[in-house]
């Protein structure tokens, strides 16, 4: 990778962490709002590193399936296990209150 | 005889087996084939080890009261049973030790891609198995080889230092098989040889690939759990301990994450292996070629999806078991196409009933039984009644003992003159293929009956309408014990004095085939063209040698029988 | 193999090759390279399921208690966090630097780069000790561990509320004044931040050892234009560290 190339991504990745820094700082976009930024950063990030540091767009092909296979899988293994888990929640909740009302008397 | 056969002859006097002598150089071989071996031996001592656990189980079952061992003693036992048998024995028993030694010949090079990474692998299984045996000495873990918590998290009796002592002996078997996958995904990817494109590549191949897929995926998830699971134990964490506002149920996502892909690992090899056999021994191509391949890596990419059907009665929601449940059904697809086109193959061919080929047909009628079975569970109502009954217990060892234990034997049987360079005893094997048989259908079936009557699972007692049952499930483990043995005996014996074996004993024409038995250091001088692998009129039988030869190099007399 | 190759093969049998370094059942070291690359990338492949658990503990239960995610999180030091960022993303440009210089066959370039990312590796491990040992100090543990003192409450500003505010000594005085609202379970927000980013630490210090072996190996001369795989291959494994890292920073320093 030419020195520019390499500098380049470098200047990106200080410059897109001082941008979340700031966001956290300076905007309120609310609870999730600023959680879809920081994410959406990072992400930005992470594909710069992806893209030059880790040469994915000069690569073979396959290397980079292997990438997104393993990231479907992540997204698979908590996209089900958070759904899961959410619809099961408010039994939780109301099993504790439930408890916690007994305990009372 | 020709020049190629000549050349084949000659290449014996140096063999693998001979070519460096010495426990060092056993010890410190980089030889895939050598490792594979090791693999053989320690899986072997492992089926022996959870198959006494086994046999003490059902000893103490043959009555509902103490025959043997006090409850704990008990379930440390079968503990003991499920987590030897399937991280120490099936996971490893396929991929890693017929796989090591098969695969790398199959493609004709001359080792994995990662010859270091394999023997390494080797010993991480070793270091693993020394911590989960360690266990035993520690009071040994009581939890069930699923380690689910609280228990685990949080009981103070029984299982204490061992939950941590095998849950680390269980991640870093996970590693084992990790850096296995990996090996065999690079070799295949890279290098086949020529003229062997995606298409032409041996079934068996497209199993080990499928496997190793999830091995890769899958495993890391099962290490990560395991992790926690230890400093949660040791430092009391809080991720799954309910106490510490932790989340059990979370526990069993992360551990079937992992534990139902890891059926395939077990089972899909095991396919693998069949399709050679199946293909072989009917002498005829085999059928639906592409759909058998393509149905391994359907079999690997449904197998994430389905694993909340092991949490029917967990407390999970309504809507992920409903999901669960459909999607558990479209697993039967893929399985279906393997079993259908076996059967197809063997339609009209020319079936030759060798040791292998009764282990291959065993394999086929047990997983059907296996398989269906597991219809029944993956429907939620009727799982709710047969959840953690006995009907579990038979369904799953219908797959991965009448699966996996079925398709070892068909493959180290098949395999095992190119192993040794000799021939097994075809009485020993075919009688020991029939015991197996019978133990084991005497041995699960009567679980199926008394599961539906509302057996549970690991109790250490039951009542009274239940003995009857017991006992003939018992009577079938010794059965079946004995079978394995004789096995066993079967390939020890052919091993050390079997008359020596043709290059080709059963016309098979995958590349591994095509080298000399046993295989040369090498494998082979320089890498071979691909042969189709399932084109067995390029071979015709020389009464000469005893085994098959190409149509070409054939003696012009003998022409084709 | 071209016909070429074969020959060769055919007349010095398997000891035809005269690099030491090309394996025996390689063509050449492009064939060596291409697998050895594929399999570095599913080594990474792994690591990503790896700590994808971590990161669905965390999502699950960040998405059912936010609130003690806030909390937790002003118990972190920010600008630690972000010069801890900034750390890595120059040792991952040294890291790409080192693979450049070894395919220019620049040694003295190859070992400069390896040195700092090394230097950088430690970099970043002595500020986590930092504020590792701040935390642990102040009774800032994980799970059942977690009693933090009042000093770390007060400097974390943790909102006032009902709960008695512990004693010096740790003690909680149902009668003491009442300031601090101590979320319950804040306890896993800490277990989940002592994983991750221990985990991703023991990744750091993982990555140092195989680097120290890389730049001894460096310095040898083992490696030039045509064989730089295991400089390739540390690094793209450094750089996987890097990216958990850049997941990790928003997710626990940065949370609203
Ligand atoms: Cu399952």
């Amino acid at each position: 990778m030419s020195i520019p190339a390499l500098l380049g991504t470098f200047m990106g990745l200080i410059f897109l962490t001082a941008l979340t820094v700031g966001v956290h700082y300076g905007v309120d976009l609310g609870g999730k709002g600023n959680l879809i930024a920081a994410m959406v950063i990072a992400t930005m990030k992470a594909s710069l590193v992806l893209a030059f540091f880790m040469h994915l767009v000069f690569d073979k092909r396959y290397n980079f399936m292997i990438f997104a296979t393993s990231v479907l899988g992540v997204v698979l293994f908590i996209s089900i296990a958070f759904t899961d888990v959410s619809q099961y929640e408010p039994m939780v909740q109301q099993r504790q209150a439930d408890l916690a009302k007994a305990a009372e008397k | 005889m020709t020049a190629d056969a000549a050349h084949i002859v000659s290449s014996r006097d140096d063999t693998y087996l001979n070519h460096t002598k010495g426990l060092l150089s056993w010890v410190v071989t980089l030889d895939h084939k050598r490792i594979g071996l090791m693999y053989l031996l320690s899986t072997a001592l492992a089926l022996c080890l959870g198959g006494v656990f086994a046999l003490l189980v059902r000893t103490e079952l043959w009555g509902p009261e103490e025959n043997l061992m006090s409850h704990d003693v008990y379930n440390q036992m079968f503990t003991l049973h499920g987590a030897v048998m399937v991280f120490l024995f099936i996971i490893p028993s396929i991929p890693a030790a017929i796989g090591n030694f098969i695969l790398p010949i199959m493609l004709g090079v001359k080792d994995v891609a990662f010859p270091r990474l394999n023997l390494a692998s080797f010993y991480i299984y070793v270091v693993g198995a020394i911590f989960l045996v360690t266990s035993m000495y520690l009071s040994a873990i009581d939890t069930g080889w699923t380690f689910y918590t609280p228990y685990s998290s949080s009981a103070q009796v029984g299982s204490q230092s061992a939950v941590m002592s095998s849950a680390m002996g269980v991640f870093i078997l996970g590693f084992s098989s990790i850096f296995t996958g990996i090996n065999f995904i690079a070799t295949i990817n890279t290098m086949r040889p020529k003229g062997m494109g995606w298409f032409n590549m041996p079934l068996f191949l497209w199993a080990v690939y499928a496997t190793s897929i999830i091995q890769v995926l899958a495993t890391p998830v099962l290490a990560i759990t395991l992790l926690l699971l230890t400093v949660e134990r040791a430092f009391g964490l809080g991720i799954f301990d309910p106490a510490l506002g932790g989340d059990p149920v979370l526990f069993q996502h992360f551990f079937w994450f992992y534990s139902h892909p890891a059926v395939y690992i077990m089972v899909l090899p095991a396919m693998g292996v069949i399709s050679e056999v199946i293909g072989t021994f009917s002498r005829k191509r085999i059928f639906g070629y592409k759909f058998i391949a393509m149905s391994s890596l359907a079999i690997a990419f449904i197998g994430f999806l389905v694993w909340g059907h092991h949490m029917f009665t967990s407390g999970q929601s309504k809507l992920a078991s409903m999901v669960f449940s459909g999607l558990t059904y479209l697993v039967a697809v893929p399985s279906a196409i393997k079993v259908f086109n076996w059967l197809t193959t063997l339609y009209k061919g020319s079936i030759r009933l060798n040791a292998p080929m009764l282990y291959a047909l065993s394999f086929i009628w047990l997983f059907a039984i296996g398989g269906l079975t597991g219809m029944f569970l993956g429907t939620l109502a009727v799982d709710v009644h047969l959840h953690d009954t006995y009907f579990v217990v038979a369904h799953f060892h219908y797959v991965m003992v009448g699966g996996t234990v079925m398709a070892l034997f068909a493959g180290l049987y098949y395999w095992w003159p190119k192993f040794f360079g000799r021939m097994y005893n075809e009485t020993i094997a075919k009688v020991a293929c029939l015991l197996v048989f019978i133990g084991f259908n005497v041995t699960f079936f009567p679980q199926f009956v008394m599961g539906s009557q509302g057996m549970p699972r690991r109790y250490y007692t039951y009542l009274e309408q239940y003995q009857p049952f017991h006992q003939i499930s018992t009577v079938g483990a010794y059965i079946l014990g004995f079978g394995i043995l004789m096995a066993f005996a079967g390939l020890i014996l052919a091993a050390l004095k079997g008359p020596k074996a043709p290059d080709n004993p059963w016309g098979a024409n995958t590349l591994e085939w095509h080298t000399s038995s046993p295989p040369p250091f090498d494998n082979y001088a320089s890498q071979p063209e691909a042969t189709d692998p399932y084109d067995y009129h390029a071979l015709v039988f020389d009464e000469k040698i005893g085994g098959w030869v190409k149509v070409e190099d054939a003696p012009a007399t003998g022409g084709e029988a | 193999m071209d016909a070429a190759a074969h020959e060769s093969h055919d007349a010095h049998g398997h000891d035809h090759h005269h690099d030491p370094r090309l394996a025996h059942h390689f063509e050449d070291h492009q064939h060596q390279f291409d697998t050895g690359k594929l399999g570095i990338w599913l080594f990474l492949g792994q690591e990503l399921l790896f700590f994808g658990g971590l990161f669905c503990a965390y999502s699950i239960y960040r998405g059912l208690h936010p609130e003690v995610f806030e909390e937790g999180a002003k118990f972190l030091n920010t600008n630690l966090g972000a010069v801890n960022t900034v750390v890595l993303l120059f040792s991952s440009l040294t890291a790409a630097w080192s693979v450049r210089a070894a395919q220019l066959n620049n040694k003295k370039g190859l070992i400069l780069a390896i040195v700092l990312t090394i230097g950088c590796a430690f970099g970043f491990l002595g500020i986590k000790y930092v504020e590792y040992s701040h935390k642990l100090h102040e009774g800032v543990f994980w799970g059942q561990s977690f009693h933090p003192t009042r000093e770390i409450l007060e400097e974390a500003h943790v909102t006032p509320g009902v709960v008695p505010m512990p004693a010096e000594d740790g003690s909680v005085d149902p009668k003491a004044e009442k300031i601090a609202m101590l979320k319950p379970n804040l306890h896993t927000f800490f277990s989940i931040y002592f994983m991750m980013t221990g985990l991703h630490g023991i990744h750091v210090i993982a990555g140092i050892l195989v680097y120290l072996w890389i730049l001894r190996r460096a310095i040898r001369g083992d490696f030039n234009s045509e064989y730089y795989g295991p400089v390739d291959f540390t690094a793209l494994y450094w750089h996987l560290v890097d990216l958990v890292w850049i997941y990790l920073f928003p997710l626990l320093y940065l949370i609203h």
